[in-house]
């Protein structure tokens, strides 16, 4: 039998749990992404309903989508459907004042 | 009821089109992140669990049992927490990939084209490496590394350097404390390694005074002395420049077979007398620069400190109703002040009679 010299280095007494990174300390670890998409969608929404514009709405849309695809697991989803719902409303409610057809911007 | 000329809406039909893309792009990505997620885990799996008693935690289960799975934090980064091995504290696998569930970085990346990593981050106890700080890898992320990090700005000054010496590529650069530091951490299995996967090699960072990216401070703030922890950091590019397939996960491997060696090869590096000595005046010269750029600082701050203690105190000595015990505590203070006052002129009479 060969001797085995690779002693197994494992040591079951020396476990150190797993501590999350604290990003409140180093911010520069986050991606914004997911809060800067978050806040423009709102923003497009808002636009998009007081000021009746459709593409705003549209662009509220897509940036709500970017912002869930970009969210960290961690995250409330609850905010994420408020905007995105936000989003869809803006969207419905510029249609249902004004049926017609966006006109595209050029 | 007006009949509805669907092709006018052209522009809304090209939104819904656009919205379904890039739910179908979401999806489609999401899984190939997945899947090379558990390729990865996969193909190096029995490695770890040869290595560490632990491999796989959360942090939220009441007992240290190995998850035996990685920790998804969103739908491109995944991460693996290992523990209890000789040698170090434990490491931190975290399997950045690239944002394929979010369509549009895909067309960003038309333009940049990126590549999936795989970052390593070995923490160490002090008893685990000697005093010294080290980098090798590719020549732009050691110029962007030496700009960016803290101890790596602090303590290997000269620009990175070729290591032809060694025999390892030109494409890849070392920052080095000293040329000891660099001798001892460059024997021939690691520079066979280097050699071997140097196009998979971002960058490797040993250090015993690891405190991240240099973090910018705010004016006025009293600086602390950033805290520090041995580390072993690794930053591997994943072949295959952003068209992976899980396949390619084998490729790394080798990879975790250098960290591993370096976790064993690092307790043994230990830098003789001559070293040591720099090493030690290299930190207390560090310390130096900033205990003294910080001087002014910790001084107002201990003034406003003791203004504060001041006033407090003479709005406690209003506040008591009782006027006997106001005056007592009036004359209390003014005794502490006069103390302070005595102690103060003692001082300056002997630094008077030092310097004569």
């Amino acid at each position: 039998m060969t001797v085995n010299n690779m002693a197994d280095p494992r040591r079951p007494n020396k476990i150190f749990r797993y501590k999350p990174p604290n990003t409140e300390t180093n911010p520069t670890l986050e991606d914004p992404t997911p809060d800067y998409m978050n806040l423009l969608g709102m923003v497009f929404s808002m636009c998009g309903l007081m000021l009746k514009l459709k593409w705003c709405a549209w662009i509220a849309v897509y940036c709500s989508f970017i912002s869930f695809a970009n969210s960290r697991s961690s995250e409330d989803t609850k905010q994420m459907m408020s905007s995105f719902m936000l989003s869809i409303s803006a969207v419905v409610m510029s249609y249902l004042q004004n049926p017609q057809p966006m006109s595209p911007p050029w | 009821m007006p009949h509805i000329h669907w092709e006018s809406y052209y522009m809304e039909i090209l939104m819904v089109t656009g919205l379904l893309a890039y739910i179908m792009n979401y999806i489609i990505g999401k899984n190939k992140n997945s899947r090379l997620a558990q390729a990865w885990f996969n193909s190096h799996r029995e490695l770890l669990e040869s290595n560490f008693a632990l491999v796989g935690d959360d942090g939220t289960s009441k007992e240290a049992t190995s998850t035996g799975k990685l920790n998804q934090e969103n739908e491109h980064i995944y991460n693996l927490w290992c523990s209890g091995r000789v040698c170090c504290e434990g490491m931190l696998i975290q399997l950045k990939f690239l944002k394929r569930q979010d369509l549009l970085n895909v067309l960003a990346r038309m333009m940049r084209p990126a590549c999936d990593q795989v970052q390593v981050k070995v923490t160490l106890n002090d008893e685990d490496m000697d005093t010294f700080v080290f980098a090798v890898g590719s020549r732009k992320a050691m110029a962007r590394l030496q700009k960016e990090m803290q101890d790596l700005c602090e303590f290997c000054g000269d620009k990175p350097k070729s290591g032809a010496k060694y025999g390892i590529p030109e494409s890849l650069a070392i920052l080095s404390e000293m040329g000891e530091v660099t001798d001892g951490v460059m024997d021939n299995k690691m520079v066979h390694y280097l050699t071997s996967h140097a196009d998979k090699i971002e960058s490797i960072h040993f250090s015993d005074q690891f405190s991240g990216p240099k973090v910018m401070q705010e004016e006025g703030q009293p600086l602390k002395l950033p805290e520090t922890k041995k580390t072993l950091l690794f930053t591997f590019n994943v072949p295959g420049m952003g068209n992976t397939s899980p396949k390619d996960m084998d490729s790394l491997l080798p990879l975790m077979n250098m960290v591993i060696y370096s976790i064993d090869k690092v307790k043994k590096l230990r830098l003789n007398r001559e070293g040591k000595q720099k090493a030690d005046k290299n930190r207390s010269r560090v310390e130096d620069n900033f205990l003294k750029q910080t001087h002014t600082q910790r001084q107002e701050a201990a003034q406003t400190r003791r203004e504060e203690k001041k006033r407090a105190e003479k709005e406690r000595i209003m506040n008591e109703e009782d006027p006997d015990r106001q005056r007592r505590l009036e004359e209390a203070a003014q005794r502490r002040e006069q103390k302070k006052l005595e102690k103060k002129q003692m001082k300056m009479k002997q630094i008077k009679v030092k310097a004569m």
